[in-house]
């Protein structure tokens, strides 16, 4: 589960026009100090490149250096002008990455070598026996107290 | 409920809607708002000219956008109002949605152990137990079921009783765990015990003649309970030797009774002389011998009594040169008091100093040798004589009293068995026997008398005495009994043999052989283990080991 960093006013502009198979966003000088400064490759932050009403993408930004910021494009990726604006917002996606209360998954079987966890670290309760278990690894689970 | 978001997304409604229409059509849904399964939802708004808006929570689940989408109306704080064809909804993050994120570091914290009491927030909220520093997890919504996650509660390991040492062979153990409701596994053969193993159910002994090692394992009947820790000990059975605590022969006549006081052990010797033993050093003398030695001898030789009423120590005695008897309570220091008149004075014929009796929280004293009349103590004044000795064979002596089943009952020579009617009588309930009676004990909620033939007799409730255990092979005399550890034991008073009976079979089985020339006389259970005050020579203490 990536971990998704948050700033207040990251807001910049484009250096460099970009084409739909550009992973680099160049910022106005001293711009990129204003976003989240993503590590280690588990942590990220979204963003928007906005030019127009229509003509606008939802990107991951994974990495910052400098004014650079290394970006997953969108499945739809866009070509944006020198001058289009960047904004670091928060979306769906990373809202959804967010644990909610109350909503964790219940088993009825053993799920220790055969449960695809969809997160790392996901607990999920076994009603027949009455345990928690705790996602380590690839299918592992343990028990949360025995 | 999990929410899905497609924040800044926006539709138009497709027809109207008044205020308590729970499905709503859009004409542009492709657009619109988050997509999601069973049991997600997401917040959505409308906002007309006057500013005036409604939140409602669209169930994403259990509907569609064309054939129309199942909301709830009017939630988080606004109120349902129509809406026009054409109004724009578009989704929110609500203040409730806000609060369904679980945020890092937010739980509730409580002092006490949650499963069965605390309702839970949420499916899978996390709490955090204070006391014994415990994370908690929630089995369901709105439940008292929670599973502990993080920590651990022990159930209490077992005890041993008695504790890990030297016992009698047949000596019962008993397993207990300060966990109520937690079930006992055991072991014998030196392996860690688990749930598979031996179940506890009721005292056990162990192999006689060996060392064993006893291992025991509690498990709480809670879920949350882990097991206890192991609990083990080594024991060795064997039969057990007399080992002398005492100078011989410490004179006093020969002990009548001896009971636990206080931590300490008393013995109550023939010539009246009231015997301390406190566990370390030798025997004094704490009641001088009656009457400042001028006792002489009793006329009811060996038959006193010796008892704890009111937490004060009592006596029977009976003065020299007489043959009445003499209730007498200890000063707890040094001294006799008497607490009435020589009953000679009502025994015409003789009677001496016989067995106290508790009974219904009342102090009764029976005579012997030669009388059995019953006196009451109310605790003033004299004694009031509440049953006569009935009509029989010369030579009566109550050798034995009880308190059984709500009744009083004295016994000895020449073996009747008599109940007290609880106002004036005794009502004969066993005939003569061939021996005396010389104790009744208690075991089992049955009444048993112990004999000078070395047997025990078993009476029928009703009119009769049988032999349950028969005499044993070697003269063993007078069977002083008293009931320890789930066994009627005594002393033969011929050569010091210790015997018990579990309640099965017919056979005393031998717990210590004689030691020297020492004889058996009263026997008591002090600190873990049996004492015989000697009858040979006088007031010797033997301990059992």
């Amino acid at each position: 589960m990536t971990e998704y960093l948050f700033a207040n006013n990251a807001i910049g502009a484009l250096n460099t026009a970009i084409g739909t198979g550009d992973t680099l966003l160049v910022l106005e000088s001293g711009q990129g100090a204003l976003f989240p400064n993503p590590s280690g490759g588990i942590s990220a932050f979204r963003l928007i490149v906005f030019e127009s009403p229509s003509q606008f993408e939802w990107m991951t930004c994974t990495f910052v250096s400098g004014d650079t910021l290394t970006v997953t494009r969108s499945p739809t990726p866009l070509s944006f002008n020198i001058g289009a604006e960047v904004h670091h917002r928060i979306d769906d996606v990373a809202l959804e990455n967010m644990l909610q209360k109350g909503i964790e998954r219940t088993v009825t079987s053993d799920p220790d070598g055969s449960l695809a966890a969809l997160y790392f670290g996901e607990e999920v309760y076994q009603s027949i026996t009455g345990v928690w278990w705790k996602h380590t690894d690839a299918l592992v689970w343990k028990e949360m107290n025995v | 409920m999990a929410l899905v978001f497609n924040m800044g997304s926006k539709a138009i409604l497709a027809a109207d809607i008044d205020d308590t229409d729970t499905t709503i059509l859009l004409n542009t849904y492709n657009d619109m708002l988050a997509k999601g399964g069973s049991g997600d939802s997401y917040y959505a708004q409308m906002i007309d000219v006057q500013g005036t808006k409604e939140i409602v929570l669209v169930d994403v689940g259990n509907s569609d956008p064309i054939s129309g989408l199942s909301v709830t109306r009017g939630v988080e704080g606004t109120a349902a109002k129509d809406w026009g064809r054409g109004t724009i909804i578009w989704q929110v993050m609500s203040e409730a949605s806000w609060e369904m994120i679980d945020q890092a570091s937010i739980a509730r914290q409580f002092a006490f152990i949650p499963d069965g009491v605390l309702v839970s927030a949420y499916f899978g909220e996390k709490i955090y137990q204070t006391d014994l520093l415990l994370w908690w997890k929630s089995a369901a919504a709105a439940s008292t079921e929670w599973r502990l996650i993080a920590g651990v509660i022990l159930t209490e390991a077992p005890q041993f009783s008695p504790p890990a040492g030297t016992y009698a062979n047949g000596t019962l153990i008993t397993i207990t765990s300060a966990t109520p409701g937690s079930a006992i596994y055991y072991t014998i053969d030196g392996s860690d015990p688990d749930n598979t193993d031996t179940l506890y159910t009721v005292p056990f002994a162990l192999p006689d003649d060996a060392t064993t090692t006893l291992k025991a394992i509690a498990y709480g009947p809670e879920r949350w309970q882990s097991p206890s820790n192991i609990t083990s000990g080594s024991y060795t059975m064997q039969v057990l030797g007399w080992v002398e605590e005492t100078a011989s022969g410490i004179g006093g006549g020969q002990p009548a009774k001896a009971l636990v006081y206080n931590s300490k052990l008393y013995a109550l010797a023939s010539l009246g002389t009231l015997r301390e033993w406190d566990g370390v050093s030798a025997i004094p003398s704490v009641a001088p011998t009656y009457f400042n030695g001028v006792i002489g001898s009793c006329t009811s030789y060996g038959s006193d009594g010796l008892i704890v009423h009111n937490s004060l120590i009592y006596g029977s005695v009976s003065p020299s040169g007489s043959a009445g008897a003499q209730l007498v309570e200890w000063n707890g220091s040094n001294a006799w008091i008497q607490r009435c008149g020589d009953l000679d004075v009502f025994n015409a014929g003789g009677g001496g100093a016989g067995p106290l009796i508790l009974h219904s929280g009342t102090l009764y004293l029976c005579t012997s040798g030669g009388r059995i009349d019953l006196f009451q103590w109310n605790g003033v004044g004299t004694l009031t004589k509440v049953a006569p000795t009935p009509g029989g064979p010369p030579g009566w002596s109550a050798l034995g009293g009880i308190s059984f089943g709500g009744s009083l009952y004295v016994a000895g020579s020449p073996g009747n068995l008599y109940q007290w009617n609880g106002v004036n009588a005794y009502a004969s309930v066993a005939p003569p026997i061939s021996a005396n009676i010389w104790s009744l004990v208690d075991f089992g909620g049955n009444l048993y008398g112990g004999t000078s033939e070395g047997t025990l007799q078993l009476w029928n409730g009703s009119n009769a005495w049988s032999t349950v255990v028969n005499a044993p092979t070697v003269a063993s005399h007078n069977a002083r009994c008293f009931v320890r550890a789930s066994k009627v034991w005594f002393c033969s008073q011929d050569n010091g043999i210790l015997y018990s009976w579990d309640g099965i079979g017919s056979a005393w089985t031998v717990e210590a052989v004689q030691l020297d020339t020492f004889k058996g006389r009263e026997l008591a259970d002090f600190g873990s283990t049996v004492w015989n005050f000697t009858a040979t020579p006088d007031t010797s203490l033997l301990r059992l080991q």
